[in-house]
């Protein structure tokens, strides 16, 4: 009769799939192999249809934690555009430490979406989903900034001697052209990159958070 | 407004009032208390629902048979519903008393 137990979710096996089964064998001799069948068949529909809610509950949860540090992430990023790109250009263009440290904090974000996501009893499917979700809102938002800046403020982006000097060799009509043409790639790569990047790394962190079950 | 709890659950509740019980041991005091027979699938199915909501918590497992305890909140859901079944009770017997 240990067969049926193969027919719960293997979560709720690994939890109660021994107890379940001394209890089975404790009465085998006083109950019905038919009404024992009927029960464990019954059972393990009810532990199926309780983890399907429990996991869509979890899940939305982690999304929803994932898009709020998306969305605190994009709000700094954002704002860092604008201040190195308007308000304090760099004189030499070269603004490598920024952008290292942007990275490094996205990633950081990401990961943590992940904990979050964990705490909230997210399985793994659920943290890969809420990571990717806060990666593709991370790249969408990211590229968005830069869009604006770079319209918004022309004047000012145009000045930059890498966009100056890109534009004399790029054949484009008109700077904000050849700005905004030079905007499709990085807007892909941002998206595509941070999504799977988030989802990998919500995963780890999701894994990192998860607290060994009582013994 | 606080979930209602299917019977067996309810049961189980009832059960644990009075002291941590394993698998088989809750099966047969529930016989006891309410004659009817819970099967393994249905008992540990109300047994992780009541685990996930924190009204019973495992205590260490002894042969692989684990007992579990309720928990203060679980003793105030078995108050709540215990004293539910009893209002409904009453009003029923009341009613049945002036029907015939």
């Amino acid at each position: 009769m240990t067969w049926l137990l193969r027919l719960y979710p293997a979560q709720w096996r690994e939890r109660y799939g021994a107890e379940l089964d001394a209890l089975v064998g404790d009465l085998r001799p006083t109950m019905s192999t038919r009404a024992l069948v009927f029960d464990l068949v019954r059972g393990a529909i009810h532990a199926h249809l309780q983890q399907g809610i429990a996991m869509q509950t979890s899940t939305r949860s982690a999304i929803k934690r994932g898009l709020l540090v998306a969305t605190l992430v994009s709000v700094v990023v954002s704002a860092g555009i604008v201040l190195t790109n308007v308000v304090l250009p760099s004189p030499t263009d070269d603004d490598t430490v920024i952008v290292v440290g942007s990275y490094l904090g996205i990633f950081a974000a990401l990961l943590l979406t992940g904990v979050l996501g964990g705490r909230a009893g997210a399985g793994g499917r659920g943290l890969v989903v809420a990571g990717l979700v806060a990666g593709v809102v991370i790249g969408l938002s990211t590229i968005t900034a830069f869009i604006v800046v770079d319209n918004v403020w022309l004047d000012i982006v145009s000045q930059q001697q890498s966009k100056i000097d890109g534009f004399a060799s790029s054949g484009e009509t008109s700077m904000r052209a050849y700005i905004n043409q030079g905007l499709i790639g990085p807007g892909i790569f941002f998206t595509v990159v941070f999504g799977g990047l988030g989802a990998v790394l919500s995963l780890v962190g999701g894994l990192i958070s998860r607290r060994p079950e009582p013994s | 407004m606080q979930p209602r709890y299917a019977e067996p659950s309810v049961l189980v509740l009832a059960s644990l009032c009075g002291g941590p019980k394993h698998g088989y041991a809750l099966i047969k005091d529930i016989e006891e208390i309410a004659g009817t027979t819970l099967g393994p699938g249905t008992l540990y199915g109300a047994l992780s629902r009541l685990e996930r909501d924190g009204l019973v918590e495992p205590l260490p497992s002894r042969d692989r048979r684990r007992p579990y305890r309720l928990t203060p909140a679980g003793a105030a859901v078995a108050r709540a519903s215990l004293e539910h079944a009893q209002r409904v009770a009453t009003v029923g017997l009341k009613r049945l008393a002036a029907f015939a």
